[in-house]
């Protein structure tokens, strides 16, 4: 009667693609999908290894059919290190989502739904992280813990927490004066039930979209942080960091070194950012902090 | 008569707003019995969804129990813990609401949800028994068992009433409190659901009480009336008394509002407007609008006059027939 937990995953998604902001929803998957692939099959569809001058290329040799994205300085292949560095962008963002979802959805519905002092305590809390600029405080941390791809996911989600917190608890709070939930309580349903059976689910969509918005946000916030090497030390592959030595360069006219990481930057949170829009335009969710 | 499961006495519910307090229930002293029907008839603002729900204890803030007590089953729940008020709702005092739709979580099949309600309360050991009991309630409100597995919006208005009903009997509750049950449905629809509602008061020995601001509803289907004006209950008593010879003048003027197919009678409205629950008038709350008011109106809460099965809250209900 499951019909299969991928069929029904795909179900899903065709139900998103269809309705409204099904385009963006759509466009902003396959972005994803694609990077996701690649990261997933990095060793197959790298032609060379990302940190050794593989046997007769230059340096800083332009893209040409044997280096589709150039070589640079060390004459290190470029698509290839975009190619690996792809699975440190998304280890990173994706880390670091989850571990903002886990930690603020819980406390928003918490906080929400009980509301009291504690709530105004976790309210004053989050504001307070929400008022440095994410860049800012993402650096601070990560300088504190130390470069390392974990480190750097728990830098970010210092940063997006508020973000998952603030939007669950508004949702809660609208939820909460819903009359099915009032209905629950009339009929004696335990609090925990409420929260986690009912409000979470219908607050589900909301989480979604935060979770699209704040990723694609949070991609900006990594590149940052490892454009400054807090992420990975050279010469591991990372777009960020491929870009603070590509820099050099740029006035030699050795473009592509900076070109094609940046591209590969923008087009991830592009991807991530449309399926936030999409998704908010499908669930018809009223713009919070990123809407 | 047979045994008191609800006891109301001197119950006083006021919300407390910035723009004022609110006495919302002001003083209501009301016995009933267990397996009988009664039915809380008010114009809107009167007070009458809050009583029916002070009496599962349920006063959503900023209301406040201030005074007065609710013995259920002889146990004051204006004493009780938040914990072992929301054990006691649901399983032994049921309720549902006006508008079905709003009341079902969208997101749920209604079979999960009231199979859910039925596991919690400890009603059901598994889940398959307490799907059994869901499907069973679900029939037993004439909602066929296959349509467990339906969504809230797969469903008609009356079938989502019917499916309230089975939530809240699936529990087996000895009070059934139904605030204003058939507002939102129409007409063919409500008769349904009154007559599965009288049905499962026959049969089940079922406690009902009703929230309406019909009273000839009320009339049709009630064993006893409580008619509510401004916080109090200014009359109450058998359907049959309260509708054929209404001892308070509101009472009377209530009825003649009522539309009839039959009669060429006038349909009257009741001049004035409902007063200002945070500044209810002196003396007697209804006097500004009573054709019968006096100056002792105007001074004094009149007493509680005895009727051979009830009494009413006014100066001439001795004088028979009170406001004719």
């Amino acid at each position: 009667m499951e019909g299969g937990l991928f069929s029904r995953l795909m179900g899903v998604v065709a139900g998103l693609v269809r309705g409204p902001g099904g385009l963006m929803t759509a466009t902003g998957l396959a972005i994803i999908t694609m990077f996701a692939l690649v990261a997933i099959a990095a060793p197959w569809i790298a032609p060379y290894p990302p940190d050794v001058r593989p046997p007769g290329a230059g340096l800083l040799e332009p893209p040409s059919l044997r280096h589709p994205f150039g070589t640079n300085d060390l004459g290190y292949d470029v698509f290839s290190r975009i190619v690996w560095g792809a699975r440190v962008v998304l280890k990173v963002v994706l880390l670091s989502s989850l571990m903002s979802m886990a930690v603020g959805v819980p406390l928003g519905l918490i906080s929400g739904y009980y509301g009291g002092p504690l709530d105004r305590l976790l309210s004053m809390v989050m504001d307070s992280l929400y008022a440095f600029p994410g860049i800012i405080m993402a650096i601070a941390v990560a300088s504190v813990l130390g470069p390392s791809t974990f480190n750097a996911a728990v830098a970010l989600m210092v940063v997006y927490v508020p973000t998952y917190y603030r939007m669950t608890r508004a949702r809660v709070l609208e939820l909460k004066n819903e009359p099915f939930i009032e209905a629950l309580q009339a009929m004696g349903a335990p609090g925990w039930v409420i929260l986690v059976r009912h409000i979470l689910p219908n607050a589900a969509p909301t989480i979604l979209v935060v979770f699209g918005l704040a990723s694609a946000d949070a991609i900006l916030t990594e590149a940052g942080l490892s454009f400054f090497g807090l992420v990975a030390v050279y010469p591991q592959p990372d777009w960020g960091l491929d870009l603070y030595y590509g820099k050099n360069y740029l006035l030699d006219g050795a473009w592509w070194l900076v070109f094609f990481p940046g591209a590969s930057i923008l087009l991830l949170a592009l991807g991530f950012a449309l399926l936030g829009e999409g998704l908010s335009e499908r669930f018809r969710v009223r713009g919070g902090s990123y809407g | 008569m047979a045994e008191t499961i609800i006891s109301v006495r001197g119950l006083k519910v006021y919300y407390y707003t910035l723009s004022g307090v609110v006495r919302a229930v002001d003083g209501v002293d009301l016995d009933i019995a267990r397996g009988e029907w009664v039915t809380i008839v008010g114009e809107s603002g009167s007070g009458k969804s809050t009583l029916a729900l002070s009496m599962m204890g349920l006063v959503l803030p900023p209301g406040r129990i201030v005074g007065g007590s609710v013995l259920f089953d002889g146990v004051d729940l204006t004493k009780l813990s938040g914990e072992e008020l929301r054990r006691l709702r649901g399983k032994r005092i049921g309720v549902i609401f006006q508008d079905p739709s709003a009341y079902l979580d969208p997101l749920r099949t209604v079979g999960s949800q009231i199979a859910e309600a039925v596991l919690e309360h400890g009603v059901a050991s598994s889940e398959s028994d307490a799907w059994r009991i869901a499907e069973e309630a679900l029939e037993i409100v004439g909602v066929p068992a296959s349509r467990a597995r339906a969504y809230p919006h797969q469903l008609s208005g009356g079938q989502r009433q019917r499916v309230a009903i089975a939530a809240a009997i699936a529990l087996n509750p000895d009070v059934l409190i139904a605030d204003e049950p058939t507002t939102a449905l129409d007409v063919v629809v409500q008769a349904r659901i009154i007559e599965l509602l009288k049905g499962l008061q026959r049969r089940r020995g079922l406690t009902i009480v009703m929230v309406t601001h019909d009273i000839a509803l009320a009339g049709e289907v009630s064993d006893r009336i409580a008619v509510m004006y401004s916080g109090r209950v200014v009359e109450w008593g058998s359907a049959e008394r309260v509708i054929g010879s209404p001892l308070h003048p509101y009472t009377r003027l209530l009825i003649d509002s009522v539309p009839d197919l039959w009669s060429r009678r006038k349909v009257r409205s009741i001049p004035g407007e409902p007063p200002d629950p945070r500044r209810p008038p002196s003396g007697c709350r209804f006097h500004p609008r009573c054709p019968l008011a006096v100056e002792e109106c105007r001074s004094r809460q009149p007493p509680r006059v005895s009727a051979a099965d009830g009494w009413a809250e006014c100066f001439f209900a001795g004088e028979a027939g009170g406001g004719r």
